[in-house]
């Protein structure tokens, strides 16, 4: 089920200063058009296949109020850079994931000490780590060549699981939970979404969400629509002109637009999505994701007002002050 | 042909609120009519006349408002896009901004105060457009024989139906508990506001969409909040008032200013005068016998900024019948207690302007009010992790109407649409929250809309004047998103930023008063209770037979005992009600 989004006009690529804030609008614009809610009979089985192998996995946690998901896979150094017009030069291979993995566990455990854990990653990621009452690896079958592909599998697939029997937070492998956050799930909604208020970035960000365990109907809808969408994206041409292969990177990014139905502007509030029958709050990033602070600002009084910190892109650095926080 | 008549009767019902030239308009195909009223503030010529369309016949528009940055945009637009203008009106600037770059951007970049339907005869796509406050209202209703859309909601409803629509009964659940009804709901059951800051597309054949393009939330931006000093926070506020001002005083016909006795309206008017140094007019009422009245200080600050002030002073003996007859044309039912004053001097200063200023949203955007400081301790995530129960909380403890518990009493259950509203105004107290910071946003989006800017809107629009407010712009509310709990309350001082700016306007008798509501005299209120509730009885006599409720006056009072909020609230529901038959 295609619809028209809520940009108007067609999209104008031409070169400009502009040229970040055109390339999200248009981003936004192509993603509105390839809202879809439905998977093929295919993508369908190929799911219900991987939703079993989640299932078979053995888990034996303590119980809590709050489980964490963090998918991360080690990329192949061949397609670990990263350049596409908005992304310039990132390589992969340059970041220590493992470390950041590792302390974005700790930190959960710590800040939330009733939550539980899962990390949901490939046969070799963090091969050595410490077992904990409260956490669980679920190593997958995944194409790590496709890790923003995956990554969206594996969301509908954890919420097709019996893993999901509590309010869940997805994060990023550099997002941060700094306080609890299950109050936050008193609240009628189905998913929480985040939005970056900054023109020239993408308005909702698919790294963090957060999603209620009431409707479970609702949110696994909507996971659907979510990897529907990017199935759907695949075949937007001249998306194809700007990012090569969106399953690798930039996909998800647009697909949660395109779900969310994503505008540039903020919009916060609660709305009733029909079609998915599910309740998507909108959330702001200075609270439940934020990126935009000075490293000096990641101290022990974040905490009193925000909920997520999201350490992107160069700030991956400032994991020491973080490291800092949780031994104090 | 049935839809050309219908737009007809709405022009013809809401005359009042452009008296000036009416205009119709059809597609080609005659898809799509726009009529419109107009009130003509900004070239008065033919050239601004509505409903408009560009030169090569692909927009079409018919627009209530004022865009206040249009002259600007008019340059980029001819400079950038080579846009040749006809005219010199606002109206023409909406329609090729929304034209050139789509209505996304275009709102990006729009400071004004408008409601505007845009239909691109291309597409057949139909745009509703409300400004970011909800200063101008936006009606609309899908039926099976087309998409009707207005500014008012009574002359909408006959143009379209064959008689009063049902009463919506979750609007009225929220009525009892608010003293109005918010967005998107009305009274009428089948008709919806458009909320502010959103925008609806209707494409031929398929359901209207609605989409949001502003929200008032501090937490919007990733921005922390302000490190400048108090002192730098009273300056820029100083000169984002008067910027602000500059563009609403953009005028082709008489302009005044409301003046009464309070902060918000004393700064417009006393920057006015010191920044532009033009003569003003300004313009206020006061009641006889009452020591409280808003003219006293009014008088004192007119004085000192050197205005050409006009009071009106009003008995009170005649408020009564007055009352009566301007809840009898109102246009949805709105219960706060200053719609009757609002309207006196609305119609006192139309006698001499056209347009006038007022100080409106001050309150919700420095912290204003007194019922603010404890929210922390009082809805705070460990008392209240639902933010909902603690909207509930301030609702009935610090806004007490009748309380969401009572109205769920007396109506049996709260319907389900009642409490969907209810929480998304919720949004903004979600955990993390500092709600003495965040209820400014939940006032936003509910109260100031809902309840302060449609009574302006109305009870002006009665009087075809238009009111702008200076301190609902977007750089007042950038800067308002990140003030520190500090700038907001300093102990019991509320507003301290404005009180400070007016004693350095030599406005110290303003800065030190504390807040007063621009209500009906207590002589009114108070002294005349056993008329207030006789009028309640009679009122919800017509409430229950039209409702089919069973909310006696005995019921009522044991539900809320002797409440001035909730018996005013009930003889304006009533009343208007019972207009209804007339």
């Amino acid at each position: 089920m295609a619809r028209i989004g809520a940009l108007m006009t067609a999209p104008r690529i031409e070169k400009n200063p502009q040229d970040a804030i055109r390339l999200v609008q248009n981003g936004i614009f192509y993603a509105n058009r390839a809202y879809s809610t439905s998977l093929s009979p295919e993508w369908t089985d190929t799911i219900f296949r991987k939703t079993n192998q989640l299932n078979d996995g053995n888990v034996n946690l303590e119980p809590g109020n709050l489980n964490v998901v963090i998918f991360h896979v080690n990329i192949p150094n061949d397609v670990s850079q990263v350049t596409t017009p908005d992304i310039k030069n990132l390589d992969h291979a340059s970041i220590d994931y493992e470390t950041l993995v590792k302390l974005n566990i700790e930190i959960s455990l710590k800040s939330n000490p009733r939550s539980r854990v899962f990390l949901l990653t490939d046969n070799e990621f963090c091969s050595h780590l410490k077992p904990h009452a409260r956490l669980a690896i679920h190593r997958m079958r995944v194409n790590s060549r496709e890790p923003m592909f995956e990554r969206v599998m594996a969301m509908l697939t954890y919420s097709r699981s019996r893993l999901f029997d509590q309010p869940t937070v997805f994060l990023d492998s550099d997002a941060f939970l700094l306080r609890p956050v299950h109050n936050l799930f008193a609240n009628a909604f189905d998913i929480g979404l985040t939005h970056r208020n900054i023109l020239g970035q993408m308005p909702v960000n698919e790294g963090v969400i957060f999603s209620n365990n009431i409707n479970i109907t609702g949110v696994r809808a909507f996971f659907e629509a979510y990897l529907s969408s990017y199935l759907a994206l695949e075949n937007c041409q001249d998306l194809s002109k700007i990012y090569t292969n969106i399953r690798r990177w930039r996909g998800g990014q647009l697909a949660i637009n395109s779900v969310a139905n994503g505008g540039q502007v903020y919009r916060s509030g609660l709305t009733n999505r029909h079609e998915l029958g599910a309740r998507i709050v909108v959330l702001p990033c200075a609270k439940y994701n934020l990126s935009q602070i000075d490293e000096n600002e990641v101290d022990s009084r974040l905490a009193n007002r925000v909920a997520i910190l999201h350490l992107k892109g160069p700030r991956k650095s400032w994991i020491n002050r973080l490291r800092l926080l949780v031994d104090a | 042909m049935e839809a050309k008549y219908a737009i007809e009767k709405v022009i013809d019902l809401q005359h009042h609120r452009g008296p000036d030239a009416r205009g119709f308009w059809a597609s080609t195909d005659h898809r799509a009519f726009f009529g419109h009223n107009r009130l003509a503030i900004i070239d008065v010529s033919s050239g601004g006349a509505q409903p408009m369309v560009d030169t090569e016949n692909d927009w079409a528009i018919t627009y209530n408002g004022e865009l206040y940055n249009y002259k600007a945009l008019r340059s980029i637009l001819e400079a950038k896009h080579s846009i040749k203008f006809r005219g010199n009106s606002d109206t023409e600037v909406f329609l090729y901004g929304v034209k050139v770059w789509g209505i996304d951007e275009f709102l990006r970049l729009a400071d004004g105060m408008f409601a505007a339907a845009l239909y691109c005869t291309k597409t057949g796509r139909c745009i509703l457009v409300r400004d970011r406050a909800g200063e101008k209202p936006l009606y609309y209703a899908e039926t099976s024989k087309g998409f009707y859309f207005g500014s008012e909601l009574r002359p909408l409803s006959s143009g379209i139906g064959h008689g009063p629509p049902d009463i919506d009964l979750a609007a009225f659940s929220l009525y009892l508990m608010l003293r109005y009804v918010p967005a998107p709901l009305t009274i009428y059951k089948g008709i919806r506001k458009l909320r502010p800051g959103h925008f609806l597309v209707i494409d031929q054949d398929q359901p209207a969409r609605e989409y949001a393009y502003f929200s008032w939330d501090p937490n919007a931006s990733e921005i922390p909040e302000t490190s400048k000093t108090f002192d730098q926070i009273v300056h820029i506020t100083e000169k984002l008032l008067v910027s602000s001002l500059e563009h609403r005083m953009t005028s082709d016909v008489p302009l005044g200013f409301f003046l009464s006795g309070g902060v918000d309206s004393s700064l417009v008017a006393a920057l006015a005068r010191k920044h532009f140094g033009v003569s003003i007019n300004t313009y206020t009422i006061g009641f006889e016998n009452d020591p409280n009245s808003e003219h006293f200080v009014s008088q004192q600050t007119a004085k000192i900024i050197g205005s050409k002030h006009n009071a009106k002073i009003l008995g009170i003996k005649d408020l009564g019948r007055l009352s009566r007859e301007l809840i009898h044309r109102m246009d949805e039912p709105n219960g706060d207690r200053s719609c009757v004053p609002t309207y006196l001097l609305c119609k006192h200063a139309r006698s001499e302007v056209t347009v006038a200023l007022g100080g409106d949203g001050g309150d919700e955007l420095f912290g204003g009010y007194q019922r603010y400081p404890e929210l922390n301790t009082k809805i705070g995530e460990d008392r209240y992790p639902r933010a909902l129960d603690g909207l509930l909380w301030y609702l009935t403890h610090r806004l007490p109407v009748v309380t969401p518990a009572k109205v769920s009493g007396l109506l049996s259950a709260l319907p389900a649409e009642t409490i969907e509203v209810l929480e998304d105004f919720a949004v903004p107290l979600y955990s993390p929250s500092r709600p003495e910071i965040d209820i400014r946003y939940v006032d936003f989006k509910s109260y100031l809309s809902g309840a302060v800017l449609a009574k302006v809107d109305r009870m002006s629009m009665q009087n075809s004047l238009e009111v702008r407010t200076p301190f609902l712009s977007p750089s007042m509310f950038d800067l308002a998103n990140r003030l520190p709990h500090g700038f907001l309350y300093r102990g019991q001082l509320m507003k301290p930023v404005l009180r400070e700016l007016c004693n350095r306007l030599g406005l110290a008798h303003v800065a030190k008063l504390d807040k007063r509501g621009f209500g009906m005299p207590p002589q009114f209120m108070e002294l005349g209770k056993e008329e207030l509730v006789r009028r309640a009885s009679e009122a919800l006599r017509v409430i229950d037979s039209k409702l089919g409720t069973q909310i006696d006056l005995g019921k009522l009072i044991y539900a809320v005992g002797l409440n001035a909020n909730a018996l005013w609230a009930t003889i304006v529901l009533g009343e208007w009600l019972e207009s209804e038959r007339s």
